[in-house]
């Protein structure tokens, strides 16, 4: 496959998924804010430090961040550029989509670029991004319906999961060392875990294992472990190297990210903290995602 | 005469770039003036070297580097022996020339403006004094007629024009270096009506005294000139091309023989420098070597 | 209920759909029977959905002139244009012989230049056209062949005679709008076919690529074809993808490209791999940095030392453009004749020499009259539309004439034939011409049935470009 096919279909996954979890934390923040359940204020600078967007200067408050997380059109980090930026890389291969997959980026995009802040109202917001989180959903869906299991859907599952980890780990890191249970519910929520918590343990609230849950979980496809072994297989996969052995550098690192998680104990991240636990995985990631841009998408021609 | 030339060129990039790919006109020509005995490119970083003739029957090389790297260096050796006899054939009028040539209609290139060699503003005023010649007038005095009056108006300055620089900007200067004078002299010519094109090429400091150019690579003109066909003028030293000049191209203009010129990947800039060494062997050298040339045919025998 | 046919009077031109008395000829009368029974107001529900599915599916173009460089689909007629046998084969026939004597030239202008130098084109014209490509002088392409790829733009005169009104042979588009319209048009409007067989137009891209591969270089065992784009931003990106699809080829950009040791080659996640046939879609200017416009982006450098090389065919060959350029047409006949021994099937449209002294004088002095266009444009910018033109215009373009004469050519008015339309209250008559495609490999020349006709949506209009207001049709032609 093209190099830069690749790493299109890589970012066009990396920025559906992104689109997805933002407009996921962007809802549950806006709702969990209403009935004063946490400090609204805290958790909406917490959700900017999620994005990446610098807060306002002003007041910390809803209608701002939602203009700004969710439409800010001067950084490329809110959610109606990554919806652009996935069309644009997803118009680039074209020829490797299916309709399927084109049609659904492609709806997404228009539905995005026909709203505005005062299109959806105040009263808007939900299900805008309800419908934002569906389609991202449904692309997802339908690349594992409709692509063959080729290099093309191993670049998109890449991009997928790696963005995922990504977003699970900048939520750990956003959260304050004192959170209290709203405020963790308020996160397992945003990563689309508080349903599968409580039926996974069935005792009362535990910060510790919730952190393992959102950490350490093998079955629960947002956890930090789970993403990291998808990732590791569609390394594996690309390269033809067993699990467990390494072809290039991006399957070192993913191995070591993973058997980092593989045998670590809840009590082990508790004791290593939150926030620390966040900081050390996001930088493995980062590595992570450099080492696979230089295995797969080199600037300078090989060989 | 008997030369040996090095002619060296060295990019410096303070950010690396890649995929750098050059063309290289620095093998001399071989022809009824001159025969170049030997050529050797050398690039570092190392590259496959790739040759070919183009249009203008000069010998082109070309080379890429695709990796990364900070400097490129490039090393044309050579040896030439020139020997220009003196025109036999008589001198064309114009009339000869431009009107009854049969070979015209294919020099339109060297009839016409091109890149670097467009008229402009100023330039019929320029050429008016020299006028142009008449039906009987000798077209060879007109040539170099034109040469004294270009070598005469202009001063030769480095650094006053760059390589880019078309007839027009050196016309406003009335200074610059010989790709100028060579520039204004082919204006003149395809203005009248004579094929001109421009060669480049080296001169040596043979006759002492100073000889403008000889530091460098060099550059002149030449005119179609009927029975006599190319005939060569270095505008620059206002004299005809004699033995101690090594052609290494001719073309429209600088745009199609340039020494060296290339494209590369990265956001960088880059320095050029050039170093250009043109050695003539001595009289004694040269009987030296003519004796062993004969010995070692006389052992062949 | 009215029928949408009621009101259709045809003006003045030659109506495609109806005779003289107004009648439907004989080829259109099934359609016509179809249509009785439609209500104007189904019609143009039918106009909006096919929009939307046509949006939907991508199917755009980007109007250069469009600061936003938005997205529009090039509108789509639903009333398809029918083209019988017996037209159809003097229009093939007629396309392959024009474009083997442009071959034809195009290897004597970068070879021995007889024609030149028989005085039959002058030398005057080749050499300043701005799309004769000095460096490919002395360049044989594999087995010869430059334009692997035309479309032929052909017109109707009053008559009913098929003219052509200008040859494209550097990237021509709009076969994908032929293979969208008649996919579309099936989907969304089946009942139109009853009584019809038009030929399939699916095949084209079988057929591109049988042409394609034949082209390569003799020593490449199992060639590799890619199809190289300008990118996203180019007005037929779409056509770009949609081939590369049904072809089953890669789709690249310049930057995928790299070239070593003189052979091509794409940046994949496995490594180099090479390329033996680049359908290109890039200009000349742009496809090699090194040796052409040293600011694109767009290219590959060292794309022409593997060209001349013979390592790479690319499809249509580097210099092909000075065989269309506006100034050479006139010539083309004689290009038949001299390369053929053959006379013309398809005429010229009457056409005037500006870098000639009387003829430009004639222009000068009937430029109201006259359709003035640019010899080195295409797409139907840089032109004046005399009848239509304001007295500005007139002047603007008499003095660019004068200042720079062999840029300009002219041709009397040509009243395309004019085709049944949807508008917005029924049906009306809508200026079409025709653009066939002939696909070149050696000697053999190849015209699918697949035709593109482009309509001028506005009234009483004659350009039907794209990039001016055009729409398209299905073009159906019809087997025996």
């Amino acid at each position: 496959m093209l190099s830069r096919v690749a790493e299109s279909l890589y970012w066009t996954a990396r920025n559906v998924e992104r689109a997805e979890d933002l407009a996921r934390l962007i809802d549950v923040t806006a709702m969990r804010s209403v009935d004063r359940a946490v400090d609204a204020e805290r958790r909406w600078l917490a959700a900017y430090a999620v994005a990446g967007i610098a807060p306002p200067d002003g007041e910390i408050e809803r209608n701002a961040a939602i203009e700004r997380i969710v439409f800010g059109s001067e950084t490329l980090l809110s959610i109606t550029s990554c919806v652009r930026i996935a069309r644009r890389n997803a118009i680039g291969v074209r020829a490797e989509l299916t309709t399927e997959i084109w049609e659904c980026i492609n709806g997404l995009y228009l539905f995005v670029e026909a709203h505005s802040p005062r299109a959806i109202g105040p009263d808007g917001a939900s299900s805008f991004l309800h419908a934002i989180r569906e389609s991202a959903q449904a692309f997802g869906g339908i690349c594992d319906a409709t692509l063959a299991r080729e290099d093309a859907w191993m670049f998109l599952r890449i991009g997928r999961y790696l963005e995922r980890a990504a977003m699970t780990a900048r939520v750990l890191r956003a959260m304050e060392p004192d959170a209290g249970p709203h405020v963790w519910q308020l996160v397992l929520e945003a990563c689309c875990a508080s349903e599968p918590y409580a039926r996974a343990r069935q005792q009362s609230f535990d910060p510790v294992e919730a952190l393992a849950f959102l950490a350490l979980s093998i079955t629960f496809p947002r956890s930090l472990r789970f993403c990291l072994h998808e990732v590791d297989h569609a390394l594996h996969r690309l390269s033809g190297a067993p699990v467990g052995t390494f072809a290039t550098s991006a399957e070192r690192t993913s191995g070591r990210i993973c058997s980092s998680l593989d045998y670590a104990g809840a009590a082990d991240l508790a004791r290593e903290g939150t926030a620390n636990v966040a900081e050390r995985i996001t930088a493995a990631l980062d590595e992570l995602g450099s080492s696979i841009t230089s295995a797969y998408f080199p600037r300078v021609p090989v060989g | 005469m008997r030369f040996t030339i090095a002619h060296r060129t060295r990019y410096r990039y303070p950010v690396p770039v890649h995929e750098s790919h050059t063309i290289a006109h620095l093998q001399p020509r071989s022809d009824a003036s001159q025969y170049c005995t030997k050529y050797e490119l050398t690039v570092a970083p190392r590259a496959r070297v790739f040759s070919y003739g183009d249009r203008f029957g000069n010998d082109v090389q070309h080379f890429a580097v695709l990796p990364e790297h900070d400097t490129l260096e490039i090393i044309a050796r050579s040896q030439v022996v020139t020997a220009r006899g003196a025109a036999r054939a008589p001198a064309p009028t114009r009339r000869s020339l431009v009107d009854d040539d049969p070979l015209r209609d294919e020099l339109w290139d060297f009839l016409h403006e091109s890149r670097y060699v467009r008229y402009g503003e100023g330039f019929e005023a320029f050429a008016a004094p020299l006028g142009v010649p008449g039906p009987d007038d000798d077209v060879v005095e007109w040539f170099r007629a034109a040469s004294k009056a270009i070598n005469g108006e202009f001063v030769y300055e480095t650094g006053q024009t760059d390589v880019h620089a078309g007839v027009e900007e050196s016309l406003a200067l009335r200074r610059g270096v010989c790709q100028d004078f060579a520039h204004v002299l082919i204006a003149l010519c395809r203005h009248a009506g004579i094929p001109a094109r421009y060669v480049s090429g080296y001169i040596h400091s043979a006759g002492g005294g100073e000889t403008l150019g000889a530091e460098a690579s060099h550059a002149w003109a030449e005119a179609y000139l009927g029975p006599r066909g190319w005939v060569g003028i270095d505008p620059t030293n206002d004299t005809w091309i004699g033995d101690h000049f090594v052609r290494i191209a001719t073309g429209r203009d600088y745009r199609d023989v340039s020494p060296v010129r290339g494209v590369y990947v990265g956001a960088s800039s880059s320095s050029m420098s050039v170093d250009v060494f043109v050695e003539a062997l001595s009289p004694v050298q040269q009987q030296r070597e003519q004796q062993m040339l004969e010995q070692q045919e006389q052992q062949q025998q | 209920m009215r029928s949408i046919l009621d009101r259709y009077a045809p003006a003045s031109a030659f109506d495609e759909f109806a005779d003289a008395d107004g009648r439907p000829r004989a080829h259109y009368e099934a359609l016509a029977a179809t249509l009785e029974g439609i209500s104007s107001a189904d019609f143009r529900h039918r106009v909006t959905t096919v929009n939307t599915v046509l949006l939907q599916l991508g199917v755009t173009f980007t109007v250069y002139s469009d600061t936003r460089g938005t997205e529009r689909i090039l509108p789509f007629d639903l009333i398809p244009r029918i083209i019988p046998a017996s037209d159809w084969d003097p229009i093939a026939r007629g396309v392959a012989q024009r474009v083997l004597a442009l071959n034809a030239f195009l290897n004597d202008v970068y070879g021995e230049g007889r024609i030149m130098r028989e005085g039959i084109v002058p030398r005057e014209l080749v050499y300043s056209s701005v799309h004769f490509e000095r460096e490919a002088i002395g360049i044989r392409p594999p087995h010869g062949t430059f334009i692997h790829v035309s479309g032929i733009d052909l017109v109707r005169d009053h008559e009913g005679t098929f003219l052509v009104l200008e040859d494209n042979v550097r990237t021509p588009s709009g076969i994908s709008y032929v293979l969208e319209n008649r996919d579309v048009l099936k989907r969304s409007f089946p009942r139109l076919f009853e009584g019809y067989e038009p030929r399939p137009v699916d095949d084209y891209p079988r057929r591109l690529r049988d042409a394609l591969l034949a082209s390569a270089p003799v020593q490449a065992a199992d060639p590799v074809i890619a199809l190289l784009t300008p990118g996203i931003h180019n007005s037929a990106y779409f056509e770009h993808t949609l081939l590369a699809r049904r072809m089953g080829v890669e789709l690249v950009e310049g930057n995928d490209l790299f070239v070593r040791d003189n052979m091509v080659y794409t940046k994949t996640t496995r490594g180099p791999q090479r390329i033996d046939v680049l359908y290109r879609r890039v200009d000349d200017d742009y496809i090699d940095p090194l040796y052409f416009r040293p600011d694109s982006s767009l290219g590959i450098a060292g794309l022409f030392d593997a060209y001349r090389a013979g390592n790479v065919t690319l499809a249509n060959a580097i210099g092909t453009g000075v065989a269309d350029d506006k100034a050479i047409y006139p010539y083309v006949p004689a290009m038949i004749r001299y390369y053929l021994s053959e006379e013309p099937v398809l005429d010229n449209v009457l056409t005037f020499d500006c870098s000639d002294d009387a003829e430009r004088q004639h222009v000068l002095s009937r430029l109201e009259a006259l359709v003035v266009k640019r010899t080195s444009a295409s797409g139907g910018y840089g032109m004046l539309i005399g009848p239509t033109s304001t007295h500005a215009e007139r002047a603007e373009f008499g003095d660019a004439i004068r200042a720079n004469p062999r840029d300009f050519i002219a041709q009397p008015v040509v009243m395309l034939s004019s085709h049944p339309t949807v508008v917005e209250d029924g049906l009306a008559p809508r200026h079409v011409d025709l653009r066939p495609f002939a696909l070149l490999a050696g000697n053999r020349v190849d015209v699918p049935p697949a035709a593109l006709t482009r309509v001028a949506l506005v009234e009483g209009s004659l350009v039907v470009n794209s990039s001016q207001g055009g729409g398209s049709k299905d073009t159906w032609v019809l087997a025996e």
